[in-house]
């Protein structure tokens, strides 16, 4: 199941930072990664919301710096990603 | 881009000697919320020299509100950052619907305007850190300095109406020393917030004066008391922008010149009314009985905006939200 998460995470960020999925880390960042700007920071928080079933807040999407938070917060909210 | 690419630590190194304020703004920007990288980069990649000596300025500002104080400092910048992401997600929602999350001014204020602590530390510097960073923003900086504040006359008075920050009136008293001025606000806690900035600009109280009123009804104002009217960010968070510029126009004096702004298809933390297009600003102003002597258009996308035609292509882009900002004088 973290497997199958970890993927469906990477495949939304891939495609929205127009990156391989297989080239993403979780040291990944806006500062590693063009494409990666305010904007499209909150299309991968909303596109996570909705495949995961979750929601975020504004504070916690402003707290994400890298794949790494995000992979962390959504440990919190019980979507186990590897 | 992989890592080291981004010449944005550099830019920001090469400009720190003769523009600090600027450089610990982008420093910490970046450092709070990396995601915003490139909004910096492109914003010192458009304006340049000009956008740095800006920079340094609001920064001043901000600083004197946070007492110097650097933590303060970096709460107000994640309140930029907060309200940017909020914004954002309206946005998304308003392309969706068609409609603004707030339907209702009282609503509305009882939300954001009554509450003392968000006005003071959240919108505020959020909007002090726009004049920053965020394009539309910025260029109404710039049209104000560049399009408005030579056309203020020597002597006479200078009402501010949504003052908020109370900067676009520090400026102008500052700029025209004969001037006395007014600033207005439907929240006393950005009336204080704008007393400070006054300060900062050594305005005394015996050429400044801060009123409470409300845009919605008559202001407790005399016809034709001001020789300049500056209402900005204003119109769209109004049920009914048209009385206001009825409003605005009774306040204006003969030969008076006033500062106008509207957001078009812009969702934000606090917008009401929905502008389809600049079209529909012009012609209210007009109907209220103003001339357009100047304006600009500024659509907020990715994109070339020192090409007028891409400019003019990204306004007619329905998906686009715009920001507008014109001078107008009684006809």
């Amino acid at each position: 199941m973290s497997h199958e998460n970890r993927s469906k995470l990477n495949e939304i960020i891939a495609t929205l930072l127009e990156v391989e999925a297989e080239s993403l880390s979780n040291d990944c960042s806006p500062e590693t990664i063009e494409h990666w700007d305010s904007l499209n920071h909150l299309n991968i928080c909303v596109a996570v919301e909705q495949e995961f079933g979750i929601t975020l807040t504004t504070d916690e999407m402003v707290a994400i710096r890298n794949v790494g938070d995000l992979v962390a917060l959504l440990n919190t909210k019980n979507v186990v990603c590897a | 881009m992989k890592h080291g690419e981004d010449n944005l630590t550099s830019m920001v190194a090469a400009a720190a000697t003769d523009h600090p304020g600027a450089a610990r703004a982008i420093d910490r920007l970046i450092t709070i919320a990396p995601m915003f990288r490139s909004a910096a980069r492109d914003m010192l990649r458009a304006y340049g020299t000009t956008f740095l000596r800006r920079a340094d300025d609001r920064v001043a500002e901000i600083d004197f509100l946070c007492d110097g104080d650097a933590e303060r400092f970096d709460e107000a910048v994640r309140a930029y950052v907060r309200f940017c992401m909020e914004f954002a997600r309206k946005q998304a929602e308003f392309l969706r619907t068609g409609r603004y999350s707030f339907q209702d001014f009282d609503e509305m204020c009882a939300e954001l305007y009554d509450d003392n602590d968000a006005v003071q530390n959240f919108y505020l510097f959020a909007l002090l850190f726009s004049f920053i960073f965020s394009p539309n923003y910025y260029e109404f900086y710039d049209f104000f300095e560049t399009e408005f504040l030579p056309h203020v006359h020597d002597t006479g008075c200078v009402c501010e109406i949504g003052c908020g920050h109370g900067v676009y009136l520090g400026k102008t008293l500052a700029a025209h020393h004969s001037t006395t001025g007014v600033a207005i606000d439907i929240s006393p806690a950005a009336l204080e917030v704008a007393q400070r900035m006054l300060g900062y600009y050594q305005i005394g109280s015996q050429r400044v004066e801060f009123a409470q009123d409300d845009l919605r009804h008559r202001l407790r104002r005399d016809d034709g008391c001001a020789q300049a009217v500056i209402c900005c960010e204003v119109l769209e968070h109004l049920p009914d922008p048209q009385r206001a510029l009825h409003e605005l126009r009774r306040i204006l004096g003969e030969g008076g010149t006033a500062l106008l702004s509207a957001a078009i298809r812009m969702e934000s933390v606090d917008h009401l009314y929905v502008f389809r297009t600049h079209d529909e600003v012009i012609e209210m102003i007009e109907k209220a009985g103003l001339r357009l002597e100047a304006s600009r258009v500024i659509p907020l996308a990715k994109g070339n905006m020192q090409d007028e035609e891409e400019r003019r292509r990204l306004a007619e882009d329905p998906r686009v939200p715009v920001g507008f900002i014109c001078r107008a004088s009684p006809k």
